[in-house]
C-alpha cells in the first residue's frame, strides 16, 4: 500500500474544502473497512486520506421529522442497539444485523456503506424499501435525493466533486405497517449476500382471512442498484388463501430483474432465487399480520 | 509461485532493516501514537498506511493476532480496540492513537491462562490452533458484553471467525460453557504475556 497524508478536519466545511484542493487525489475516511481494502488492493492510491472522525457529532442520530436522522458516521453496531432506530425502523435494523461480521459492524459506518456503492450491500436495499433520502453537503450548502436516486452503478454515487454525504433520513415505519428483509448468501453464512430483498406493507383482516393491501418490493444485489418492483399496486389486495396470485406475484417480481452471471450464481439460478425470496418475504408479512 | 520456505526469522529480520532504512526525514514526517496495549502505554511511530496487525506484530512482537485474508473474512487478526472486536488487517494503527488494545497475549495471567482459554483446552477447540487467538478475542468480546446470549445468538457472532480445522462444535461448546461465568472485566487485560521482540 502506497502511504498517504491524512487529514483530520474538524468541520463538514474544513472536510470539503479539502476534497476540492485535492481533487481527484484525495478520498474521504470512514471506517475504512472498504476503503482500506481497495488500498491494499491498489484500486484507489490516494495522496491524501480525508478522515472523518474528529467531525463533531457527525455519527449522532436525531428524530427529524417523521423520522430519524442517522449521521452519517454511525457505526453499524451502534445503529442495530440504538433503541430509536429498533422501533422506528426495524427493517433497517434487520439488515444491518447482516452485514458482513461483527468486526465489519463494529468500525463500519452507514455512510460509508452507502458511498462505497456495492450493489451486493444490505443496508440500500432495505433504505430504498423505506423511501430514506440522503443529506449531501459542500460545506456552504446542502441537497438532499432519495436513496434510490443517490446509487448510481457499481462504486458509483451522485455525490459531486467537493460533496460529502452527511446524514441518512429515515421516514417512521408507520404503526401497523409489517416489513421483513431477507438475503440469501449462495457460498457461506458470512459471504456477500447473492440476493437481498425488502419489503413493507400493511395486512388487514383476521387470520385466516388475511389480505396484503399494500406491499413495496426491493431487490436487491442482482443488477447495479437496487429495483423497486413495479406493478404490485394491480395485485392488491392480495388474499392470504389466493394462491394463483402469490404466484403471480412472484413472478412479476422474477420478471423485472435482470441478473446476470457471475460467482454468486448464474442470471437464472438468481432470479428463480428472488422468487423463492419473495414467496416467503410475503408468508412472512402475513404471519406478521396475524400476530396480535 | 515461489517455492522458497517462508523463513520467519528473515522476514523479521527483513521488516527491521526496512524499518532502519527509512530516513531521518520520512521518520520525522511519520505520526506517532500512543496507546495502551494489554495494559501497557506504548508509543509507536509508524507510517499513515501501517496497518494495526503489522504495528503490533513487528514493532510490539504480539504475534497472535496474523494477518491471514488481509481482507475481513477469516477473523485471525482479531483484537480488542476500545471494547469492540476489530479486523486488524484493515484497522491503520494510526486510527488507534489513544486507543486500548486488547489481544490474545493480555488474556492469561502470567502462566495462568484465561477461563475461557482453560476452556479451549479442555474442549479441544483447536487443532493447528492457527484461528485459536481470533477465536478467543470473538469470544471474550462476546460473553464479555451479551447477557446470557444463545446458541443462536452465538453463533451469529462468531461467523466471521473461520477455522480450516473445522474445531467449530468443540468452539462452540468451549464459549457456550463460559457463558455463567464471564463477566465484563474480561475486557481488562490480566497480568499479560507481554513478549517483546528482541533488542
Ligand atoms: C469482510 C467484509 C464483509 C462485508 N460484508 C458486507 C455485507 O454482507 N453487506 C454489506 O452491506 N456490506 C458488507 N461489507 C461492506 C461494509 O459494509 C462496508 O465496508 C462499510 O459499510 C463501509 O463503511 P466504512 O465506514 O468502513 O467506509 P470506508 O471504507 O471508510 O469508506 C468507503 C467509501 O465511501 C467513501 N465515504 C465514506 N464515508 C463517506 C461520506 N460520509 N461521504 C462521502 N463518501 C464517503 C470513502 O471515501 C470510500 O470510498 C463487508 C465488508 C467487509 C470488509
Ligand atoms: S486476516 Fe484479518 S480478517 Fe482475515
Ligand atoms: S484450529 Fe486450525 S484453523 Fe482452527
Amino acid at each position: 500500500m502506497r502511504d498517504f497524508e491524512l487529514l483530520y478536519p474538524a468541520t463538514i466545511a474544513e472536510a470539503c474544502q479539502a476534497l476540492r484542493r485535492h481533487g481527484e487525489g484525495a478520498r474521504l475516511l470512514a471506517g475504512g473497512t472498504s476503503l482500506v481494502q481497495f488500498l491494499k488492493e491498489g484500486m484507489y492510491v490516494p495522496e491524501v486520506l480525508v478522515a472523518l472522525q474528529r467531525i463533531p457529532a457527525l455519527d449522532a442520530v436525531v428524530a427529524a421529522d417523521g423520522g430519524l436522522r442517522i449521521g452519517a458516521m454511525a457505526r453499524l453496531t451502534d445503529l442495530e442497539r440504538h433503541a430509536a432506530l429498533r422501533q422506528a425502523a426495524p427493517l433497517l435494523r434487520a439488515a444491518l444485523h447482516l452485514v458482513g461480521n461483527v468486526r465489519v459492524r463494529n468500525v463500519a459506518t452507514l455512510g460509508g456503506n452507502l458511498c462505497h456503492a456495492d450493489p451486493h450491500a444490505d443496508p440500500p436495499t432495505a433504505l430504498v424499501a423505506l423511501r430514506a433520502e440522503v443529506v449531501l453537503g459542500d460545506g456552504a450548502q446542502s441537497r438532499q435525493l432519495p436513496v434510490a436516486e443517490f446509487l448510481l452503478d457499481y462504486y458509483e454515487t451522485a455525490l459531486r466533486p467537493g460533496e460529502l454525504l452527511q446524514g441518512i433520513i429515515v421516514p417512521r415505519q408507520e404503526r401497523g405497517q409489517v416489513s421483513v428483509y431477507r438475503r440469501f448468501t449462495a457460498v457461506s453464512e458470512e459471504d456477500w449476500p447473492c440476493v437481498t430483498l425488502a419489503a413493507v406493507g400493511s395486512v388487514r383482516g383476521r387470520a385466516p382471512n388475511l389480505a396484503c393491501a399494500a406491499l413495496r418490493l426491493v431487490v436487491g444485489a442482482l443488477e447495479p442498484r437496487p429495483r423497486l418492483i413495479a406493478g404490485i399496486d394491480e395485485l392488491l389486495p392480495l388474499e392470504a388463501g389466493d394462491a394463483a396470485r402469490r404466484e403471480t406475484l412472484a413472478e412479476t417480481v422474477m420478471a423485472q430483474l435482470a441478473p446476470v452471471d457471475d460467482l454468486l450464481g448464474s442470471a437464472w439460478y438468481k432470479r428463480q432465487i428472488a422468487g423463492v425470496l419473495a414467496r416467503e418475504a410475503l408468508a412472512d408479512l402475513f404471519q406478521q399480520g396475524a400476530a396480535p | 509461485m515461489s517455492t522458497a520456505q517462508f523463513d520467519p526469522a528473515r522476514y523479521k529480520a527483513e521488516q527491521r532493516q526496512s524499518w532502519n532504512a527509512a530516513s531521518q526525514h520520512e521518520r520525522d514526517r511519520m505520526p506517532e501514537i500512543r496507546l495502551t496495549v494489554n495494559g501497557r502505554q506504548e508509543r509507536l511511530t509508524v507510517k499513515n498506511s501501517t496497518l494495526l496487525v503489522n504495528a503490533l506484530r513487528d514493532q510490539l512482537g504480539l504475534t497472535g493476532a496474523r494477518e491471514a485474508c488481509g481482507v475481513g473474512i477469516c477473523g485471525a487478526c482479531t483484537v480488542i480496540v476500545n471494547r469492540r472486536t476489530v479486523s486488524s488487517c484493515l484497522s491503520l494503527a494510526v486510527l488507534a492513537d489513544g486507543a486500548e488494545v486488547l489481544t490474545v497475549e493480555g488474556l492469561s495471567d502470567g502462566d495462568r491462562l484465561h477461563p475461557l482459554q482453560q476452556a479451549f483446552l479442555e474442549a479441544g477447540a483447536f487443532q493447528c490452533g492457527y484461528c485459536t487467538p481470533g477465536f478467543l478475542m470473538s469470544g471474550v468480546a462476546l460473553l464479555a458484553t451479551a447477557e446470557d446470549p444463545s446458541e443462536e445468538e452465538v453463533r451469529h457472532f462468531l461467523v466471521g471467525n473461520l477455522c480450516r480445522c473445522t474445531s467449530y462444535q468443540e468452539i462452540l461448546s468451549a464459549v457456550m460453557k463460559m457463558k455463567e461465568q464471564a463477566s465484563p472485566d474480561w475486557l481488562q487485560p490480566r497480568g499479560g504475556l507481554s513478549a517483546r521482540p528482541p533488542a
